[in-house]
């Protein structure tokens, strides 16, 4: 089974427990959810603090704290 | 036509700005807040509309996206633009869902050639559905965009320049993503395909301190436009000579209604300290 990058970010963001399974094992996680080296490479080297300030602020917006703009 | 500045339309604003339509030159409304509103509401937008120019900016259809755009969203945009008859439409070079997950907001997908062709064939769907393609915004982000392949601005320009669209260039988004991962927005701003701005948006941020120590600005809508946002505009107006229509972005934490104003006229300050600055280069 593969996934397309897009799919993965959105389950990243979205998905509390998969985010923490991917800090615990980037590669590893990627590789099982289908991602191809070359994504599962670039995902790898996502900024964890970054990951962690979007996944809060999404959280946020879709709790409807804020508004969409 | 020349410059315009105005705001974007909230429910906590209304009363205001319609006392104060003369200091207003043109005002954007977001489409999700009225697809539902029925006949009588999207009438009294349609007044409206016949009172002042309306943008409609829509924020959930996530255009920018290897997947295809939600036909029942652009269904209900297209009933909306049918009832208000606004001068333009906009949306974001964003996604906000994919693999079965709504994200909630605007998230900046792989800056690569599959998410160009992507959005051009989403960008063809809403014109063909809509009438009249968007004008194209770029979204501020907290992640710098995995598996990208282009600069944003080479990336916003093939999307745009591929579809014929306008580009609405959002100056404290752009301002956000410089500082947040280290770019010069001078540099930045120059990247955009600034022959097709048509409409920018400014608003305000804040500072989030993160574990790691390093500052991240969070675009939040919440806060005064910062002077480096409206130098920025300045610097557009001085190298982009077609007409620009400006919209001051506010979300909440509402001030005095002057103080909105008073960045109005920050606005109309900047943009023709930038066109002095054009026509004396020029002469």
């Amino acid at each position: 089974m593969t996934v397309d990058i897009e799919s993965f970010l959105a389950r990243l963001y979205v998905d509390e427990a998969f985010r923490k399974c991917f800090l615990d094992d980037r590669a590893g996680v990627a590789r099982r959810a289908g991602l191809s080296p070359d994504d599962g490479r670039a995902v790898g080297a996502i900024d964890p603090v970054d990951l962690a300030l979007a996944a809060a602020s999404y959280a946020r917006k879709r709790s409807g704290r804020a508004k969409p703009k | 036509m020349a410059d315009r500045v105005g705001l974007g339309w909230r429910g906590e604003l209304a009363a205001a700005i319609l006392e104060r339509l003369d200091a207003i030159d043109v005002l954007e409304v977001i489409a999700e807040d009225w697809m539902h509103a029925g006949r009588v509401g999207q009438r009294g937008l349609a007044a409206l509309a016949r009172e002042r120019p309306v943008v409609l900016h829509g924020v959930t259809l996530g255009l920018a996206s290897r997947h295809a755009v939600d036909a029942t969203r652009l269904d209900a945009l297209a009933r909306l633009c049918g009832a208000v008859r606004p001068e333009a439409w906009s949306e974001h070079l964003a996604f906000v869902r994919a693999g079965g997950y709504e994200i909630g907001h605007l998230a900046a997908p792989p800056r690569s050639a599959a998410t160009v062709e992507g959005a051009l064939a989403n960008l063809r769907r809403a014109a063909a559905v809509v009438g009249q393609v968007p004008a194209l915004e770029n979204i501020a982000t907290l992640v710098d965009p995995p598996a990208s392949t282009m600069g944003e601005g080479e990336w916003a320009g093939r999307i745009a320049g591929g579809a014929g669209a306008a580009m609405l260039l959002d100056l404290h988004n752009l301002h956000a993503n410089a500082v947040n991962f280290g770019h010069d927005p001078v540099a930045m701003l120059h990247a955009f395909p600034l022959q097709r701005v048509r409409m920018v948006h400014l608003s305000g941020g804040r500072w989030l301190r993160a574990p790691d120590g390093r500052g991240r600005l969070l675009d939040d809508h919440l806060h005064d436009v910062p002077d480096p946002v409206f130098d920025l505009l300045e610097r557009l107006a001085a190298c982009a000579p077609q007409d620009l229509t400006v919209i001051i972005e506010r979300d909440g934490q509402y001030p005095a209604f002057d103080r909105l104003l008073d960045q109005v006229a920050r606005a109309r300050a900047a943009l023709a300290r930038g066109r002095a600055n054009r026509l004396s280069r020029a002469a």
